[in-house]
């Protein structure tokens, strides 16, 4: 063990650099604290037997600096003193020592207190070695589990990891609302494009989307090609009325999205631009794990993804189709249009369909302001814009104004 | 006065080494007397402080010659001083000034082998 004696007293502190020295350890004797301090800054020690009254930094303060510098390894300390007194004891102890021993020291108890200290010291290491080693293999998990998370929906993934949910074999029939999307004639798009431009497109689109629904609270379930089917209710629920009002709200946002990527893609000369239709429907579904115990999906079934998806083939491009169970819902927050019916094949009846033509707030002309043409997509929500936002929207605003002055 | 030093304990203390021996003697000749000056001129002057911390030096300096009477009348000062009692002080440091010098003796006669 590397030893660091701290006494200013002459022979003590010499008799105990040679009694440490003949037990085989590597000492080094400071004549006082301020020394000792000035040792320990500069190197690494096991082990301090430090005096206790000493001029300038005293045994005390040596040891409070010590435990102070956390970013040091551990150091055993033992006070040497001719005191004996508790309430010294308690205040060397407070300060961070480990042990004492009462001059003059036994050689004897000097040995075993080392002992102690050393088996202490062994441990302490031991201890921060395999902690070390813990954080490295949690930091290459975490690693590993943020490249898995990618193939998850981050609502699923968040949920598993915060163990609200097992990978096990296992469904429930809930009520949620479910979301399919599809590109309009995207075999037709896909086929005057080069495959790397497709996949760059499709990707940017699909990103855009996910964002979205992140934003949303949606359970992304899958892309299907082209197509997202997204859920809400499960695993996390704001009550059925809400999670409709979520969804359609994120559809109207990604059909609001959509409008600002065609104006990128058309202004980068893309012949094209995809066009978005979208269905939505609120019933009960089987949610959880599907597959195996080897790989499994946490998905959606039933006769409601069905229709989500014949109402999204029924829809208008760029719009939103929702069924009768959805706009009951969501009527009171959410204007729409009543369609035609819809047959669907497995459901006896047509099903009653409406259009989503809005919110029922920005009706009121309150905070929201929305606009769309091929030159120009406008939505602007006032509800909390203050400050260097509002500052921000009110040049851009004014920029784009002295660009439809006459003289440009 | 004689026999201050457990001369049997104090050579199992150094491991028979007595060249070590005699170099913690020539420290407390050289040191410890020193710091009896400092203990006495501390005394002369009433100097609280500078008798605790002198007395207390003192007293972890000779606990390293398996001295008890020494090292008692060491701690005897240092305890004095504590308490604040100065009065009865100069008698206190010349009866240890006299414990000291025979320690000094008596330790050096160990070394030339007229003690043991």
């Amino acid at each position: 063990m590397r030893i660091l004696i701290a006494e200013d007293e002459p022979i003590s502190r010499r008799s105990l650099e040679r009694q440490l020295g003949r037990l085989g350890h590597d000492v080094i004797a400071a004549s006082d604290g301020t020394k000792a301090w000035q040792a320990l800054q500069m190197s690494n020690f096991d082990i301090v037997v430090s005096d206790w009254d000493m001029p300038g930094v005293t045994g005390v303060e040596l040891i409070r600096r010590i435990r102070a510098a956390r970013d040091q390894p551990f150091v055993y300390i033992i006070m040497l003193t001719s005191r004996t007194q508790t309430e010294d004891l308690v205040k060397g102890i407070a300060a961070g020592a480990d042990d004492f021993l009462t001059k003059p020291f036994e050689k004897a108890e000097l040995e075993v207190r080392l002992l102690a200290g050393e088996r202490l010291v062994r441990l302490e290491r031991d201890l921060t070695q395999r902690s070390e080693e813990l954080q490295a293999a949690q930091s290459d998990l975490r690693a590993l589990a943020d490249k898995l998370s990618k193939y998850l929906s981050p609502v699923i993934y968040r949920s598993i990891f915060e163990g609200k949910q097992d990978a096990r074999i296992a469904t429930q029939r809930k009520k949620l609302t479910v979301f399919f999307s599809d590109i309009v004639d995207f075999t037709a798009t896909s086929e005057s494009l080069d495959p790397e431009d497709l996949a760059s497109f499709l990707n940017e689109y699909l990103l855009a989307m996910t964002e979205i629904v992140i934003e949303y609270g949606g359970t992304l379930d899958k892309y299907i090609g082209d197509a997202i089917l997204v859920f809400f209710g499960d695993p996390e629920t704001l009550g059925e009325e809400q999670d409709a009002y979520r969804c359609v709200a994120m559809a109207m946002a990604m059909q609001q999205r959509m409008r600002v990527l065609r104006q990128r893609w058309e202004a980068a000369g893309r012949r094209r631009p995809f066009h978005v239709r979208m269905g939505i429907t609120s019933g009960y579904c089987n949610v959880g794990n599907f597959g195996s115990d080897v790989q499994m999906s946490y998905t959606i079934i039933g006769r409601q993804v069905n229709l989500a998806s014949r109402l999204e083939t029924e829809s208008p491009p760029d719009e939103i189709l929702i069924s009768n169970s959805t706009w009951a819902l969501v009527q009171s927050q959410v204007r729409c249009a009543r369609r035609d019916p819809v047959v669907v094949k497995g459901f006896a009846e047509a099903i009653e369909a409406y259009q989503v033509l809005g919110m029922i707030e920005e009706q009121s002309g309150g905070a929201l302001v929305e606009f769309s043409s091929p030159a120009l997509s406008l939505r602007l929500d006032t509800t909390n814009l203050q400050g260097q936002e509002r500052e921000t929207v009110v040049r851009e605003l004014q920029q784009a104004l002295s660009r439809l002055a006459p003289s440009n | 006065m004689s026999n201050l030093v457990d001369q049997e304990a104090l050579l199992d203390r150094v491991d028979g080494d007595l060249e070590f021996l005699e170099e913690t003697v020539e420290l407390l000749e050289s040191d410890g007397r020193s710091l009896v000056e400092q203990l006495k001129a501390a005394s002369a002057a009433g100097d609280q402080e500078g008798l605790v911390s002198k007395a207390h030096m003192l007293k972890g300096m000779v606990s390293n010659f398996c001295a008890d009477s020494v090292q008692r009348a060491a701690e005897e000062i240092e305890h004095a001083a504590r308490r604040g009692e100065l009065d009865g002080m100069p008698p206190k440091v010349e009866g240890f000034i006299e414990l000291f010098d025979c320690l000094c003796r008596e330790t050096r006669a160990m070394l030339s082998g007229e003690g043991a």
